[in-house]
């Protein structure tokens, strides 16, 4: 069944047998040698292709897209315009959506929100993100991200998969894919989910789904609640002795089997359980926050306190990279804010904006962020113009793919940068645009990737993260 | 759209490898290709070693390892063959009947004969429609977004039973992708082209319809040329393909035969896409088709009754024009009656059932009325009907209400409604002064039928209002009768599906939250029948019926001697009335079962072909030039034009196209034997792998295709000659060949498989006694830890498939092929054994190993469950053979044992062994070995001495699972012994064969 291995089951090419053989000796039989774990690099070129900046990745993905125009990407001029028509000549007919492109009138609808300058480079932030804007110096603000989609499914499919349509791997899978692990008894690529009340914008399994990769590369969805990863409690009637002595016992029939089968391949099978033995204690103290004292919630916020919560997830987030999970992907839902942004957004923003900020300060202060790329963005940006008609305490704004607002930190990430600038409008890119493959190509960049040759052959052709585009922003990096 | 910016660099990276690399893959001669020429049959090879093959195919793979002299391995053990054969076959483990036979009986034969059972058992058909839904890319949601529900399941089912009929693969081939084309199609045969409905859809707010409907057209191109061709086409969508010998015209070319379909791009926030169809079921068709018969019968006798003449009938005429009685009695038959006059406190007595009550919700006044009292009524008072039996729209109604509105505000005159769930329920109000009823019902999307009587209503007169409704929840079988007269109906809404059951309790006038009418009420009566046209009358004072009787006989029309005639039949002839009562008990199962039959997506093709152009880029906003319809040159050696896509799936299903046989086989070889002869399965174009043997592939193209016999395209025969070849029966674990084959291309040994995700809950499943082996039906939800829908859904009350609601009871219990399958969330029973998402085609799945794996075997409850089921069954049948079955309830613990005879120790004596040795069998088809059986019996003894010691563990254990425990009240030994099947269903050895 397993076709591409020598191994039935079992995906080593003579690399990962090596690294295997390197594992076992030194870290003791099994440790490690572990499926989920393992380096594989099918593709045939070692990674990393030169020297990484990063060797871990956060990605705090906004989903619903928050809105550039009242978070980062300042426009106070457009206060003079409120209630103008859209110019047609920024609008240059572009695509719409269906919900707004029926409308008579496309009103410009300035920000409410006041920005101000912080940090020594003078980077803006709305005062909607007052935390976000004390740590201006780490992150690198980029204004001129544009991308091709302009409904929720097929942006956000692309920003994490490369591609609008189903069927590629996710960002986190290529990663596992490509790097592999570094943790002993925690899967490398491990999911987040906050937010979620009715009518946010749904997820998808396929925003950590391996695509054509090999399964085992898909992320690990960590919960909050009784079993922070599937199955990972033991059933009533037993506990942890009872469990040790019935693996034992799979152990040593398993063993007897083994006589004339490939010699690791029950050993794979048993190493199997031994991890996941290992994941019933090690999740656990992962998630068990009983440890951290009370400037930790001073930092992240109270809100850290409830298990869920983004703040929560954040914290989560900190203790895995410590823990060298490769690929930490967290979503925040409910920013698809097309009416009531004057309400909505500072509320999500609350929900964000201190733990984000609390993360990275974090990860600093333990020296964690120096190889620990931090990523905050949405799949789109949101119109200048106001979906409906402009209310005294209300506006909305509908989906705008021309141009967005994202930050980065860390791993190789120039602190205290604005890059990119878009027009009087915030609609058009004017300077240093930044397409998302180019967002993705730099990621790998910064992992010690080159995003061309990281390639995977699939259905009679090689497919890659940025499919066949994508260039790497070097005035991101340090 | 990505493919913008993707596709303009790939043009430039075109020019720029046409002009450096002009001498590539395109001087190499592609139409040469080997897969693009028609299959060779080749001639028998002369080998060194004849013993070994037992049939045609073993000659060609024994000839392919004598060029390497790579020895055949031993035949397989007995009990491998039989595991091998009953997963190849059915996908579940052997039953211990078929290991005794084979053990007692000659094994070549024995094979053969139980390999012919399983194949002509229903569970093959299961078995391989796991496989092929995921090459259709089946699921129960939509994929996109709020990824909502779908019925696809008929389509399921219809693949289920091509593989147990054994549809010819020709057939197969021409049914599933133009069975609607076909003359006449039957209904199976349009069911069938569900195959290209089953790819994602969307209706995302804001998203452009023409962008996704080209989506779906280009998967089912990209999809059929992969399953049918084995061609990598969607590399042509943007420009000419890279490496194969396919221009980007040719790929819109094909696109055009899936181009003239009658659908929508955005769509299915309702359940199905169209086009759809009803597909009753076989056993609502077969109701069906009786109903049909018998209502004509039916009618025919009452048609008869009504025609015939009877002397006594003018007799009975007499009598009553002479009779005292001056007026036709109005009907008595209410199933309510509340006259009003009898007010006691604030409660109205039933007259049609004195024990039923009513309680208004105030105190009221009462005023003369045209018949006693009249209630006074102020906006605010409302009546509530204590237990009024619900309301099916499938079955008749008729509400009569006398009342004198002084103000004609909208308002409610009687209500039967859910405020929490979109007011599903029945209303009838009166609204911009008319009178209007409705029914809605809250679903996956709230639908109703919403009417008003044509002409608006005054204030301060009084009125007689009857409305009947027919049971059709239409709004044509809703008749208005106001004061006597007919009023028409003016249709507000109809999407209303039905059926529906309304429990709500009733109010008459205002509700909860509601204003009821202001002025008198006087009587309410409700009906459970549909009153006729006169008797409606009868309310406002008329009386039709003493009209026509003092009509001259030979002056009445027709219907005014109909009336009169079935006045008479109802008065004197019981039979009419039973024949009458029969007939409309008919025609509403009729129409039951009209509603109730579910829908499938179909392909339908438009009356005039769309035009089908060439996409620049890909695009669907860049339309290029015109194409027709036709096929891929270098596949096309005859010149073949199929001009619609029912000649296209002929032509894809035969010789002529040299491609179609030969991908079949050699997924099927890939299923059986874990490796394609043609490892790339989805690429038979020069970038895909080169065929292992390429003769046997042919050899096997060919005998598929083979017209010269009755049973040419036969998937059952030819998976035979497969599985009962020595090539499939040799012993896999033969380890010298590890060193010269490690990849086991040349066959130099049996597979060992992992398997597949569903074998591993059938198995479970099927070894403990729990399966439930019902074929077919709605998907069904099994044991999935809570939450994992919920946190990733859309908005759960307006969509479908955003909360997860577990099944119970036998659905529990269902082959993994019916599991429900979530696009955006697979099933996690399967999903953690490499099941794909399908949301694209998959040709092959890879099985890894993973840690997720080992704590689904460990904590998985349907594993547990099995292993306590399993355990306690042996344990009750082993102690007490003439054990009842498991106690219908696990909660119903009985506190006696199964009888003092049965008090045997079962870890002294030999029952522990007995048991366990019995469970292994069960579940891996062989007897455990003496360090096997000396392991598992050591562990029951500390599980056992462990559980004594924690009699609450063992108790906890025996919890877990919804099957019902048996009465049994030995919960250590069972829970030690659950333990111990536990850790068997967690052997490598039971999740692969070998």
């Amino acid at each position: 069944m397993s076709i591409d291995s020598p191994l039935p089951g079992l995906h080593l090419n003579r690399f990962a047998q090596r690294r295997r053989f390197l594992c076992e000796t030194s870290r003791g039989l099994g440790l490690a040698a572990l499926g989920a774990l393992l380096p594989s690099t099918a593709h045939g070129a070692e990674l990393p292709h030169f020297q990484p900046r990063a060797r871990r990745v956060i990605l705090l993905c906004q989903s619903g897209a928050p809105s550039q125009i009242d978070l980062l990407d300042a426009k106070p001029a457009l206060r003079d315009r409120h209630g103008e028509e859209l110019p047609d000549s920024i609008r240059q007919g572009q695509r719409l959506t269906t919900m707004t492109s029926q409308q008579s009138s496309h009103p410009i609808t300035a920000s409410p929100f006041a920005f101000q300058r912080y940090g020594t480079a003078g980077l803006e932030f709305s005062e909607l993100l007052p935390h976000t804007a004390r740590v201006a110096d780490d992150l690198c603000v980029v204004r001129s991200l544009y991308t091709e989609a302009i409904n929720h499914d097929p942006a956000i499919t692309f920003l994490l998969t490369g591609s609008q349509q189903p069927g590629r791997p996710s960002l986190g899978s290529w990663l596992s894919y490509g790097l592999g692990s570094e943790s002993d008894d925690l899967p490398t690529f491990l999911v987040m989910i906050s937010g979620g009340e009715a009518g946010d914008q749904p997820l998808n399994g396929r925003l950590w789904g391996p695509g054509f990769l090999p399964p085992r590369h898909q992320g690990v969805k960590l919960r909050s609640g009784a079993d922070p990863i599937l199955f990972l409690n033991d059933l009533p009637g037993f506990d942890r002795a009872t469990r040790r002595q019935w693996l034992d016992d799979v152990k040593r029939l398993n063993r007897l089997q083994q006589a004339n089968l490939p010699p690791a391949e029950v050993e794979n099978r048993i190493d199997q359980f031994e991890l996941a033995f290992r994941m019933q204690q090690s999740v656990p103290e992962l998630t068990d926050l009983s440890s951290e004292p009370q400037h930790t919630y001073e930092l992240y916020g109270d809100d850290a306190r409830q298990p869920g919560t983004f703040a929560a997830n954040c914290l989560l987030a900190r203790r895995m990279i410590e823990r060298n999970v490769r690929f930490v992907q967290l979503y925040h839902r409910g920013w698809d804010h097309h009416q009531q942004i004057n309400s909505k957004l500072p509320r999500k923003c609350r929900q964000v904006d201190q733990a984000s900020a609390g993360l990275i300060t974090d990860l600093k202060q333990r020296g964690l962020l120096n190889d620990t790329l931090v990523i905050w963005a949405g799949e789109f940006g949101r119109t200048v113009f106001c979906q409906g008609s402009i209310q005294r305490d209300d506006y909305g704004r509908d989906h705008h793919p021309r141009c967005f607002s994202i930050w980065l930190a860390g791993g190789g990430i120039r602190g205290g940068v604005t890059l990119g600038k878009t027009d009087d409008f915030s609609y058009n890119v004017v300077e240093d645009p930044v397409h998302v493959h180019d967002l993705q190509a730099t990621i790998l960049h910064c992992l010690g990737i080159d995003h061309e040759r990281f390639v995977f052959q699939s259905q009679g052709r090689d497919f890659r993260l940025t499919d066949i585009a994508g260039n790497v922003v070097t005035k991101m990096l340090r | 759209m990505k493919l913008v910016r993707s596709c303009l660099t790939a043009r430039l990276l075109t020019a720029l490898v046409s002009v450096s690399l002009p001498l590539t893959a395109r001087a190499a001669g592609p139409s040469d290709h080997w897969a693009f020429q028609p299959p060779q049959r080749s001639s028998s090879p002369a080998l060194r070693e004849s013993a070994w093959p037992r049939h045609s195919l073993d000659r060609l793979v024994q000839a392919q390892r004598e060029q390497r002299q790579i020895p055949p391995a031993p035949a397989a053990k007995p009990s491998s063959a039989l595991r091998r054969l009953s997963y190849a076959i059915r996908g579940l483990p052997p039953d211990t009947d078929d290991v005794a036979e084979l053990l007692s009986s000659e094994q070549s034969e024995a094979l053969e004969r139980i390999a012919d059972r399983y194949f002509a058992s229903p569970r093959y058909g299961e078995r391989m429609a796991a496989h092929w839904l995921d090459v259709a890319r089946y699921a129960d949601t939509h994929g996109y977004h709020a990824d909502t529900h779908r019925d696809m399941w008929r389509w399921r089912d219809w693949v289920i039973d091509a593989w147990n009929r054994d549809l010819s693969y020709q057939t197969f081939t021409v049914e599933q992708l133009a069975g609607d084309l076909l003359p006449q199609p039957t209904l199976d045969q349009q069911i069938a082209t569900g195959f290209n409905r089953n790819h994602m859809v969307n209706f995302e707010n804001g998203a452009i319809d023409e962008e996704y409907r080209l989506e779906y057209v280009a998967d089912r191109t990209t999809t059929t040329a992969t399953v049918w061709l084995g061609l990598t086409l969607q590399c042509a969508r943007c420009h000419d393909h890279k490496h194969d010998p396919i221009r980007q015209r040719e790929f819109f070319s094909f696109f055009a035969y899936f181009n003239n379909i009658d659908e929508r791009g955005l769509d299915g926030q309702r359940g199905n896409a169209v086009p759809l169809i009803k597909a009753p079921t076989a056993l609502q068709q077969a109701k069906m088709a009786e109903l049909d018969r018998a209502i004509p019968q039916l009618e025919r006798s009452i048609a008869a009754r009504l025609n015939a003449d009877d002397p006594r009938q003018s007799e009975w005429e007499q009598q009553l024009i002479s009779s005292r009685e001056l007026r036709t009695p109005l009907p008595q038959d209410a199933t309510l009656h509340l006259t009003m006059d009898e007010l006691h406190g604030n409660r109205l007595i039933d007259r049609q059932r004195p024990e039923r009550t009513a309680q208004v919700n105030m105190d009221v006044e009462l005023a003369p009325g045209t018949d006693g009292q009249a209630l006074l009524l102020t906006g605010d008072v409302g009546i509530q009907v204590d237990d009024f039996p619900s309301w099916r729209s499938l079955d008749p109604l008729t509400i009569v209400i006398r009342f004198f509105p002084t103000s004609l505000d909208d308002c409610q005159l009687l209500t039967r409604i859910d405020a929490q769930r979109n007011e599903q329920g029945v209303s009838l109000f009166l609204r911009d002064r008319q009178l209007g009823l409705r029914w809605v019902q809250d679903g996956n999307v709230v639908t109703s039928m919403e009417v008003a009587a044509q002409g608006v209503l005054e204030t301060n007169r009084w009125y007689s209002l009857v409305v009947t409704m027919d049971g059709t929840g239409t709004a044509a079988g809703v008749d208005w009768y106001v004061n006597g007269e007919r009023r028409a109906n003016e249709v507000r809404r109809a999407d209303f599906v039905g059926p529906l059951v309304v429990k709500e309790p009733l109010w008459i006038g205002g509700a909860p939250n509601r204003d009821g009418i202001r002025g008198l009420l006087d009587d309410v009566r409700i009906f459970s029948r549909q009153l006729s046209a006169d008797e409606c009358a009868l309310f406002a004072g008329q009386d039709p019926l003493r009209t026509v009787l003092t009509t001259d006989r030979d002056r009445r029309t027709e219907a005014q001697r109909q009336l009169v005639r079935r006045r008479y039949l109802e008065w004197s002839d019981p039979q009419f009335l039973s024949l009458d009562r029969a007939w409309r008990e008919a025609v509403r199962d009729r129409r039951q079962l009209e509603q109730e039959a579910p829908t499938t997506m179909v392909m339908r093709e438009l009356p005039a072909p769309r035009e089908t152009r060439v996409l620049r880029n890909g695009l669907f906003d860049q339309p290029g030039e015109t194409v027709q319809p036709g096929l891929p040159e270098v596949l096309n050696r005859r010149g073949a034009r199929p001009a619609n896509r029912l000649e296209l799936a002929r032509w894809l299903g035969s010789a002529d196209n040299p491609l179609a046989a030969r991908v079949m086989v050699n997924r099927l070889w890939q299923l059986h034997f874990g490796r394609g002869l043609v490892t790339t399965p989805d690429d038979f174009g020069t970038r895909g792998a080169p065929p292992s043997h390429p003769e046997l592939l042919d050899w096997l193209a060919i005998e598929l295709l083979d017209q010269s016999r009755a049973s040419s395209g036969s998937l059952k025969r030819l998976q035979r000659q497969m599985l009962l070849s020595a090539s499939f029966l040799q012993a896999s674990d033969f380890a010298p060949s590890l060193e010269y084959d490690p990849d086991n291309r040349w066959l130099s040994r049996g597979p060992r498989l992992r398997l597949s995700a569903e074998m591993i809950r059938d198995q479970a499943l099927a070894a403990s006694g729990l399966l439930v082996n019902t074929i077919g039906g709605p998907s069904v939800l099994p044991y999935q830890p809570p939450g994992l829908w919920e946190e990733v859904a859309y908005d759960t009350q307006s969509f479908t498939a955003q909360t997860y609601h577990q099944s119970h009871g036998a659905d529990l219990a269902r082959r993994s092929v019916y599991t429900f399958w979530k696009r955006a969330v697979p099933p996690v029973s399967l999903a953690i054994w490499d099941a794909p998402d399908r949301e694209v085609c998959t040709v092959m799945r890879t099985p890894t190993h993973t840690p997720l794996q080992a704590l689904a075997l460990m904590n998985d409850p349907t594993y547990l469950e099995a292993a306590r089921y399993l355990a306690e069954t042996l344990l009750v049948q082993t102690t007490t053979p003439a054990s009842a079955g498991p106690t219908a309830s696990s909660a119903a613990r009985p506190a006696r044992s199964a009888g003092p005879s049965a008090e045997r120790a079962v870890w002294e004596s030999n029952l522990a062994e007995q048991i366990i040795a019995e469970a292994f069998l069960r579940i891996l088809g062989r007897p455990p070995g003496k360090p096997e059986l000396a392991i598992l019996l050591d562990a029951g003894q500390r599980h056992r001495q462990n559980f004594r010691d924690r009699p609450g563990a063992a108790r906890a254990l025996l919890s877990v699972g919804e099957a019902p425990r048996w009465r049994n009240d030995r919960d250590v030994d069972t829970a030690a012994l659950a333990a111990v099947v536990a850790s068997i269903l967690a052997l490598d050895e039971a999740i692969h064969v070998d």
